[in-house]
């Protein structure tokens, strides 16, 4: 398998880890008082 | 209050990255978002003794990495090094129902992969780090990383191939 199509899976793999969007704005919101 | 502001961009800027970066290594969506946590705690304490020129992601990604070793070292009682690696499954991206057979292959390639070449393989692709950045915080040469990371990428490319039952 060429280089291209092995960094194209990994950013594949890189788009399927989901960010847990509600911890990110609580702990922005505890972390930033204003 | 400007240095809230200045944090806060950073935050917004990189948390998605940390999150991958940790969640990679960890392998454990609880324990992730707890080293996320501290991790931000940290930098905020932190940075305000920040000097200007220094790199934020480098430096975040740094004290990540530190967060997890003193994360399972507090929750584990094992010792730092190797032997952490026994408690971390990481590589968590493939959901069995739905992914490719190309993709549970390249999950199955990093499994295969020496801890300091998934470092690199985590840094770049998952966390979308530079070389520059990458070489900053492991303490390299850029180049020396950039070979290292083309050669891991080649390395993944026979491992896939094999997976997949294409190797002659």
């Amino acid at each position: 398998m060429n280089d291209e199509k092995v960094e194209h899976l990994l950013r594949e793999a890189r788009n399927k880890i989901y960010v847990n969007e509600e911890l990110k704005t609580k702990l922005r919101r505890s972390l930033i008082k204003k | 209050v400007y240095v809230d502001d200045y944090f806060a961009v950073m935050y917004d800027q990189y948390f998605d990255d940390v999150y991958r970066y940790i969640y990679v290594k960890t392998g454990d969506k609880w324990d992730a978002e707890d080293i996320v946590s501290e991790t931000f705690r940290k930098a905020y304490e932190k940075f305000v003794f920040l000097q200007e020129e220094t790199n934020h992601k480098a430096w975040l990604m740094t004290i990540a990495r530190n967060t997890i070793i003193d994360y399972y070292r507090k929750k584990k009682g094992v010792l730092v090094g190797e032997n952490m690696e026994l408690y971390l499954t990481p590589v968590p991206f493939v959901d069995p129902l739905e992914e490719s057979d190309e993709l549970e292959c390249l999950r199955k390639s990093l499994h295969h992969l020496p801890k300091e070449e998934m470092e690199i393989v985590n840094l770049r692709y998952f966390t979308d780090l530079k070389f520059k950045e990458i070489a900053a915080m492991l303490k390299k040469l850029d180049d020396s990383i950039r070979v290292k990371s083309n050669r891991i990428t080649k390395k993944i490319g026979l491992l896939i191939k094999k997976c997949l039952g294409e190797a002659q």
